[in-house]
């Protein structure tokens, strides 16, 4: 027995609360064959990872359930949290009628970190990469599971802090003090709190789960259910990853922790890898558990369902989000072909596009979600888009959803033909916010929506612009999110459409307005926009400010044509702070809109 | 047109086995409906080809293919959570030929970045093994740094894992 393992086992001879038995069964499952590897790659990759997001999905259970007495197996794989040292346990529970009631709390490992003797040297805790280890009962005996019983698992944030009184071995936070709560309990605030850094308990219930708020749908199904399944798992039965001298060739489930509260989990579910088994064939009833094939492919388009973001669709496949996090900003100066006030406030608009690609890299949707944040204006506007390039010969539909100001619930989604759009150099649609004005009412006392002071008066209007197209497109064709976004100012004697710089205007402007043709179109007599995109480290000015005198390198960046100081937008003056708004990706009010099957 | 050559160095004398990521240019264009002159961006639209492909040539079909933010060698100091805040800026799969072409766009700030490969079945190269190291088999078979260019090209070699 390792030096830890007969430590850990002596603390559970001296304490008096409920410290975990040791659970190491003494040995490993035998040398892991390398197809683990490319199988573990597969399942649980660093970042950004489809396949754990696939198996984790809200229609697979994480959860055993026995249905013949049989032993249950663990294998540790990989742990890859650096930052803190969480506990592990597994838990049974009975589900009856919709309710459940846990029966038994073990904890397994009071700290998840790599033993001392491991390739990390910073290794403190007990675990074995590729060691087996045994579910135990709370007498220290390897236990028989019974038919009926479900086993599901959990873990508490950082729950193996290092106590000074009892070493880096010490005694989970709290666990087993009779007056504490037991964990997991089966109220999500009771584990949202616990632990001793307020990380919580994560389970491999979804009910019992903190994290983001939770999204119903009419009648009361949970829409956001993925942001509470923090355990991935998948049963290997395929013979390609079954070997004799791995689990002596027996069946196994591959499972991945996520390990921090959603929202702001990375939802790769790689934090602790490892894998259960029932010693006894057939023992567990896996029809309601995740079952991974070699090379499954639904849909049959060619992306295996694990990769796939739509795996029952022939005709997409991959999604992204552009920008990934936060948001890009356009802000208008409206008095065109004037120079305004230069406050680039008179719009202040937040979005980003989700793109759907089909397997071959061709676009199928984009959506487009929009948030109107600020409108320091005296005149009205429109806001639209239009896809310059897109082949006149495109059909698809165009479907709205809009949110008004301050409502969490979306107005009826509208949708119409893409054929039927304006087409000029590309499809026109131009009332994603047919009235900015009436999208934000102004303040009281004011004509404007905030831009008066640095904290907002009104919520943000939204609306989503999604693009389904019938044919797929080529990218290169079509370019990039967020096409040409333009605003049409009406002016009481006409109606003025601006856009960014390097857009061309509509052909039915009035006749005197300047041409905007060619790449430096939009640009005033001072080399200055009248519309620009930024990302969401940008605040907008407030009301009348001018914003060269809150943001020094802005002038630089005009001068030099944009080839200087592109990033002028990410640092405020020192001292101006006071003279422009809050931070704007925590203004936008997130609405539950994506192209997303879930 | 620049033509910079990166090897993983630890992983030739971890493994004895040499990899060989081909070449990146930078040819300018293909951002869309943007002109090419116009230089008021705060952010790059990129063309991307990326090419997937054993030594002797033979394309590797069905691997996953990331652009990321480049992450830079570890010091020890990061924690997970550091190391894993890159964003994702393209996401395809490579075809018969090995290849997968897209478009994907920069913030203005970001001068490199390091392109995924993910085939359970093949192992590749690391700008820097230490980031192979931290997510042992949960890491992607490669991952390659490369500067940010208007047109993104990249050949990268694997080997069957074994």
């Amino acid at each position: 027995m390792r030096a830890s393992h007969r430590f850990a086992a002596a603390l559970v001879a001296l304490s008096s609360v409920g410290i975990a038995q040791d659970f190491w069964a003494g040995g490993t499952p035998g040398n892991r064959p390398w197809q683990l590897w490319g199988l573990e790659q597969q399942l649980f990759t660093s970042s950004n990872n489809q396949a754990a997001q696939h198996v984790a999905n809200a229609d697979f259970s994480p959860n055993l359930l026995v249905q013949q007495p049989t032993y249950i197996d663990l294998v540790w794989m990989h742990e890859g949290v650096s930052s803190a040292n969480h506990s592990f346990g597994y838990f049974t529970y009975t589900e009856t009628n919709g309710s459940v009631e846990i029966i038994d709390r073990q904890l397994m490992f009071r700290s998840v970190d790599w033993g001392p003797s491991s390739w990390t040297s910073s290794g403190n805790g007990q675990m074995l990469s590729n060691a087996a280890y045994y579910l135990r009962d709370s007498s220290g005996v390897r236990r028989l599971f019974q038919p009926g019983e479900r086993v599901g698992f959990f873990l508490v944030y950082d729950g193996g802090v290092t106590w000074a009184p009892l070493g880096p071995y010490a005694p989970i936070f709290e666990w087993g003090d009779p007056a504490q709560p037991a964990i997991p309990s089966t109220d999500p605030a009771v584990n949202d709190l616990f632990g001793p850094s307020g990380g919580g308990c994560l389970t491999s219930l979804v009910r019992f789960n903190p994290g983001a708020q939770r999204q119903f749908d009419s009648e009361g199904n949970l829409l956001n259910a993925i942001d509470f399944k923090y355990l991935a798992m998948t049963h290997i039965t395929d013979p390609q990853y079954r070997f004799p001298d791995w689990l002596g060739g027996r069946d196994y489930f591959y499972c991945g922790f996520e390990d921090t509260k959603s929202p702001n989990s990375s939802m790769d579910w790689n934090e602790f890898v490892f894998q259960v088994s029932p010693t006894v064939a057939g023992a567990l009833d896996t029809a309601s558990n995740h079952g991974y094939a070699n090379d499954p492919d639904t849909d049959g388009d060619g992306v295996l369902d694990i990769n796939d973001h739509y795996p029952n669709d022939p005709d997409r496949a991959f999604r992204r989000r552009e920008p990934n996090s936060g948001y890009t900003v356009i802000g208008l100066e409206d008095n065109y072909p004037e120079i305004g006030d230069a406050d680039y406030n008179d719009a202040v608009v937040a979005y980003a596009f989700e793109v759907v690609t089909d397997a071959d890299n061709q676009i199928r949707d984009t959506l487009g979600m929009f948030h109107l944040i600020a409108r320091g204006a005296g005149y009205d506007a429109s806001m639209g888009m239009r896809i310059a390039d897109l082949p006149i010969a495109t059909t698809g539909t165009v479907t709205l959803e809009r949110f008004e100001s301050g409502s969490n619930l979306g107005l009826p989604p509208t949708s119409v033909s893409i054929a039927s759009l304006p087409y000029e150099v590309g499809r026109r649609l131009d009332d994603i916010f047919p009235s900015t004005m009436a999208a934000l009412p102004p303040e009281p006392g004011s004509f404007a929506t905030n831009t008066l002071s640095s904290q907002i008066a009104v919520a943000p209007a939204s609306c989503a612009v999604r693009w389904s197209f019938d044919q797929p497109l080529d990218p290169v064709s079509i370019g990039l999110a967020p096409y040409d976004l333009y605003f049409i100012v009406k002016r009481g004697t006409f109606e003025a459409d601006i856009h960014r710089p390097g857009f061309a205007g509509f052909a039915e402007r009035p006749t005197w307005l300047p041409a905007e043709v060619g790449p430096a179109s939009f640009l005033d007599e001072n080399g200055a926009p009248w519309v620009f995109e930024v990302s969401t480290g940008w605040k907008f000015p407030l009301e009348q400010v001018d914003i060269s005198s809150v943001y020094s390198r802005f002038q630089p960046w005009v001068a030099s044509a944009g080839a200087l100081d592109p990033d002028w937008f990410l640092n405020v003056t020192q001292g101006q702070q006071a003279n422009v708004s809050g931070d704007i990706a925590t203004i936008v009010t997130p609405r539950p809109w994506s192209i997303l099957v879930r | 047109m620049q033509t910079p050559r990166l090897t993983s160095h630890r992983a030739c004398y971890v493994t004895g086995v040499l990899f060989f990521v081909a070449f990146l240019t930078g040819c300018g264009g293909g951002s869309g409906s943007a002109p090419p002159a116009f230089t008021y961006q705060t952010s790059l639209g990129a063309g991307t080809s990326i090419h997937v492909q054993l030594s002797d040539g033979t394309p590797v079909a069905g691997a996953i293919v990331q652009i990321q933010d480049h992450l830079p060698e570890p010091t020890g100091q990061e924690t997970r959570e550091e190391l894993e805040t890159g964003k994702l800026y393209f996401h395809g799969q490579t075809n018969a030929f090995g290849v997968v072409r897209g478009l994907c766009k920069f913030p203005v700030d970001v001068t490199t970045c390091d392109v995924l490969v993910t085939s359970p079945a093949h192992t590749g190269p690391y700008t820097f093994e230490s980031h192979h190291d931290f997510w042992g088999a949960t890491a992607p078979s490669a991952r390659v740094q490369f500067p940010v260019t208007s047109q993104l090209n990249a050949t990268v070699v694997v080997e069957a894992r074994q």
